[in-house]
C-alpha cells in the first residue's frame, strides 16, 4: 500500500496518482510532467536575495547552524514562536501543515491549532514542506493569509527552498525551522 | 497456410522468459512424445513442432533473429502495448499495473481512398432549437451535403415529439431539392429522443454494408424524459449491426450522462458545445474523423486473467471518452488512416501466488472491421501479460502512461464529484473541487480551475453544481487529454 502524502488515502502498489485527491504519488526523475516546480526560475538565486536582509538582523538565525545539504540521519523540527515549543517531523518526507476544525476530512500533518492557530489565520491546509535530496522547500497551498518566508511572501502553489533557521509565517502564526 | 509462429505453438507470449520457454517445452514434450502416443500422426507432427519452436526460441540468438522476422500480432495494423512496469514485484498485497495500447493504421493505408460514410444526422427540431441554433444547423447540413463522396449516403431525420425522416441515404447530386427541404425545417415540440433515433437507426440499417462506415450521429440541446432506457436498448441493437452513435450536445440543457452512455455503448463520441457557433466546427471534425477511419467496431473480448482484474479502460486517440466494459468487451473505437487509437487501462492484480512467474491480466481476442479489405472483419488474439520477479534497477515509468494518468486522474476526481453529489455527500465533493482546482491551477488551466472553484462555491449554497459549470468541468476535463495538449506539454 501506498499512503498518499496529502490526503493519507491508501492506494494500492504501482499507483501513480492518488484517486483521493488527485496527488502524484511516485517521484520522476528527469521526467517532465505537469509538476509544481518552475525549473525556468532560478529558485536558488531568488532565495538568496529574499534571505539577505533576515540574516544577521535576527538573533535566533544567528544562532543556528546552516549546513549546504541536511543529513539524513538529522530531525527537522518547527520551533512555533513565540512559544518555542518544538514539533518534530518524522516518517515522511513530505508534511503538509495548518490547523485542524470540526467536520474537517484532510487533515494536515502538523496541527497548529494548539498555538491559536485560527486566530493568527492560519488555514485548514496551508503550507507543505517537502524533504528532497536533502533540500527543504516550502509551498503555500492557496492560503486566505499566505506564506511568508523570512517576512517575503511566496506565490502559492510553488516550492521553494527553506533552510534550517529560516522562519516561516503562515498567516501571523512564525515558526523557525530547526535541526538536530 | 501460414508460417508456424513458435510462441503460438508453445502457448506462450512473445516476451516470454527462458524459464517459461523450457517449462512449456518440457510440458508439451512430455505430452506429444512419441512413445505415449504411439501411432498417432497428429501428435508426432506436432512433437516436431515444438522441437523446432524450442530449438529457436531457447537460442537466444536465434531467437532474436526470429523475432525481427514476426509480423505485428494483429494483421494489418501495427500493434504495441506499454505496461507501466516492466516486471511486476511478487508481493503479497493487491497492486495496480496500466497497460497503454495503441493500435496504428500501415502506412500504406494513407494512400488509400476513404471508405464510404452511410451516416444519419438526428436533429432535434424542439422548441428550445429554435433560431440561431436551428440556422447554423441547417447550413451546416447543406455544406455536408455538398462533401458527399459518390458512395456516401446520407440521412436526415428530424425530432420533437415525433420523428420526421427528411432525407433517406441520398447520395451525392440533387442538391436543389433537398436543400429545400432541409430549409423548411422548423422548431416546435418537445424532445423525445428515442423517436429520432429509432427513425434514424432504421435508415442506416436500410442503407449500411460492411463496406461502409455506418453511424448515427444525434444532435440535440434537451433532455430526454422516460425514454432513455428503451434509447439505450436501441443503442445496443446499433452495436450488433455495427452502427456507431455519437452525440452533439449544444448548450447547457441536455443530458450529458445519457449521451455518454450512448455513445460509449456504440464506440462513438460525445461533444460539447456551448454556443451554436461551434456547430459547424464540431460536425466537420466528427466528418472528417468518420471518413478517416482505417478500421471501426475496433473490439476486445476477453476474459479476465485469474490474476487481475480490469478497473477501467480509457481512450486517449483519436478522441478522449471512459471506456465502458460490457460484459466481457470493450469497444475500443476507431483506427483513423493517420493516426491511432490509444486506449489506457488499469488492472489491479491480486497478491501473487509463492513461486509464480506471469499473471495474466487478460487474455482474449480483438477485432475489428477494415471496411478496404475483402474481407472486412479482422480477428487476432491479444493476451495481456506481466513477468514477475525481481524487478531491476528503478526506472522512470514510461512518460506517456504517467502523463495520462495526471490527467485522467482529473477526470476522474470530476466524475467522483458527481457521484459524491448524488449521494448527497456535499462535504466530499466541494472537497474534491477544490483539490481539483489546485491541480488545475498546477497544470496552467487556470480558467478551468476557476469554474471549478466557483461550482464549488455554488456547491456550497445550494447543495448542486450548475448544469453549466458542470458540463465545463466534465468536458473540460476530458479535453485535457486531447493529443494536442499531451504533446504540448512533452518537453
Amino acid at each position: 500500500m501506498i499512503t498518499c502524502p496529502q490526503c493519507k488515502h491508501q492506494e494500492p502498489e504501482g499507483a501513480f496518482f492518488c484517486s483521493e485527491c488527485g496527488a502524484r504519488l511516485i517521484r520522476l526523475n528527469g521526467l517532465q510532467t505537469h509538476s509544481i516546480q518552475h525549473p525556468e526560475k532560478p529558485q536558488t538565486a531568488e532565495w538568496e536575495v529574499e534571505r539577505r536582509p533576515a540574516t544577521g538582523t535576527d538573533p535566533l538565525k544567528a544562532a543556528s547552524v546552516v549546513p549546504e545539504k541536511i543529513p539524513e540521519d538529522a530531525t527537522i523540527y518547527l520551533r512555533v514562536l513565540p512559544s518555542g515549543e518544538f514539533i518534530p517531523l518524522q516518517g515522511q518526507t513530505e508534511f503538509t501543515i495548518g490547523r485542524t476544525s470540526k467536520g474537517q476530512s484532510i487533515l494536515p500533518d502538523v496541527d497548529l491549532s494548539p498555538f491559536d492557530a485560527y486566530a493568527k489565520g492560519v488555514s485548514r491546509l496551508h503550507a507543505a514542506l517537502r524533504l528532497e535530496n536533502g533540500e527543504l522547500s516550502l509551498m503555500d497551498l492557496g492560503s486566505v493569509n499566505g506564506t511568508y518566508i523570512n517576512k517575503t511572501k511566496i506565490p502559492p502553489n510553488m516550492y521553494r527552498r527553506v533552510q534550517p533557521g529560516d522562519i516561516i509565517s503562515l498567516g501571523k502564526l512564525s515558526i523557525q525551522i530547526t535541526l538536530e | 497456410m501460414t508460417p508456424q509462429d513458435y510462441y503460438q505453438t508453445l502457448g506462450l507470449p512473445r516476451d516470454a522468459t527462458a524459464d517459461e520457454i523450457r517449462t512449456a517445452y518440457r510440458e508439451a514434450a512430455r505430452r506429444l512424445h512419441p512413445d505415449l502416443n504411439p501411432g498417432d500422426k497428429e501428435a508426432a507432427e506436432q512433437f516436431l513442432l515444438v522441437q523446432r519452436a524450442y530449438e529457436i526460441l531457447s537460442d537466444a540468438a536465434a531467437r532474436a533473429k526470429y523475432d525481427a522476422t514476426l509480423p505485428s500480432e494483429i494483421e494489418n495494423v501495427d500493434f504495441e502495448v506499454v505496461y507501466s512496469r516492466p516486471v511486476l514485484p511478487a508481493i503479497s498485497e493487491a497492486q495496480l499495473v496500466y497497460a497503454l495500447l495503441t493500435f496504428t493504421a500501415p502506412p500504406a493505408a494513407r494512400n488509400l481512398p476513404p471508405p464510404p460514410l452511410n451516416l444519419c444526422l438526428v436533429i432535434d427540431r424542439s422548441t428550445s432549437m429554435g433560431g440561431r441554433r436551428m440556422d447554423v444547423v441547417k447550413s451546416t447540413t447543406i455544406e455536408l451535403l455538398r462533401q458527399l463522396k459518390p458512395e456516401d449516403r446520407l440521412s436526415i431525420v428530424t425530432f420533437s415529439d415525433r420523428a420526421e425522416v427528411i432525407l433517406s441515404g441520398a447520395q451525392a447530386g440533387h442538391f436543389q431539392q433537398i436543400a429545400s427541404d432541409i430549409h423548411m425545417m422548423r422548431a416546435g415540440g418537445g424532445t423525445e429522443i428515442y423517436r429520432g433515433l429509432e427513425a434514424g437507426y432504421k435508415e442506416v440499417l436500410r442503407y449500411a454494408t460492411p463496406k461502409h462506415i455506418n453511424h448515427i450521429i444525434l444532435i440535440t440541446d434537451g433532455r430526454t424524459y422516460g425514454d432513455e432506457e428503451r434509447s439505450i436498448l436501441l443503442a445496443h441493437q446499433a452495436r450488433q449491426h455495427n452502427i456507431g452513435i455519437s452525440g452533439l450536445g449544444i448548450g447547457d440543457e441536455w443530458n450529458d450522462v445519457f449521451l455518454d452512455k450512448l455513445a460509449t455503448t456504440t464506440g462513438g463520441s460525445t461533444m460539447f458545445v456551448e454556443h451554436s457557433e461551434r456547430i459547424k466546427s464540431f460536425l466537420d471534425e466528427k466528418f472528417s474523423a468518420l471518413s478517416q477511419a482505417y478500421a471501426h467496431q475496433v473490439k476486445y473480448q476477453y476474459s479476465g486473467g485469474h490474476g487481475a482484474q480490469l478497473q477501467y479502460a480509457f481512450r486517449l486517440r483519436p478522441d478522449v471518452m471512459p471506456i465502458e466494459q460490457e460484459g466481457n468487451t470493450l469497444l475500443l473505437g476507431q483506427i483513423p488512416v493517420d493516426g491511432s487509437l490509444q486506449v489506457l487501462m488499469e488492472f489491479l492484480v491480486h497478491p501473487t501466488a509463492q513461486g509464480q512467474q506471469r499473471v495474466y491480466l487478460a487474455q482474449g481476442q480483438v477485432s475489428m472491421e477494415i471496411p478496404l479489405r475483402p474481407d472486412p472483419q479482422v480477428v487476432a488474439p491479444l493476451r495481456l501479460s506481466r513477468k514477475i520477479g525481481e524487478s531491476g534497477p528503478i526506472t522512470d515509468p514510461p512518460k506517456n502512461i504517467v502523463q495520462a494518468l495526471s490527467q485522467i486522474t482529473l477526470y476522474r476526481l470530476q466524475h467522483r464529484v458527481q457521484e459524491d453529489i448524488a449521494s448527497g455527500n456535499i462535504e466530499d465533493a466541494t472537497r474534491r473541487l477544490q483539490n481539483l482546482a489546485t491541480h488545475l491551477l498546477a497544470q496552467g488551466q487556470s480558467q478551468l480551475a476557476r469554474t471549478v472553484l466557483k461550482e464549488a462555491n455554488q456547491l456550497q449554497h445550494t447543495q448542486a453544481l450548475s448544469a453549466k459549470g458542470q458540463k465545463h468541468i466534465k468536458y473540460g476535463t476530458r479535453g485535457l487529454l486531447l493529443p494536442a495538449r499531451i504533446e504540448d506539454s512533452t518537453p
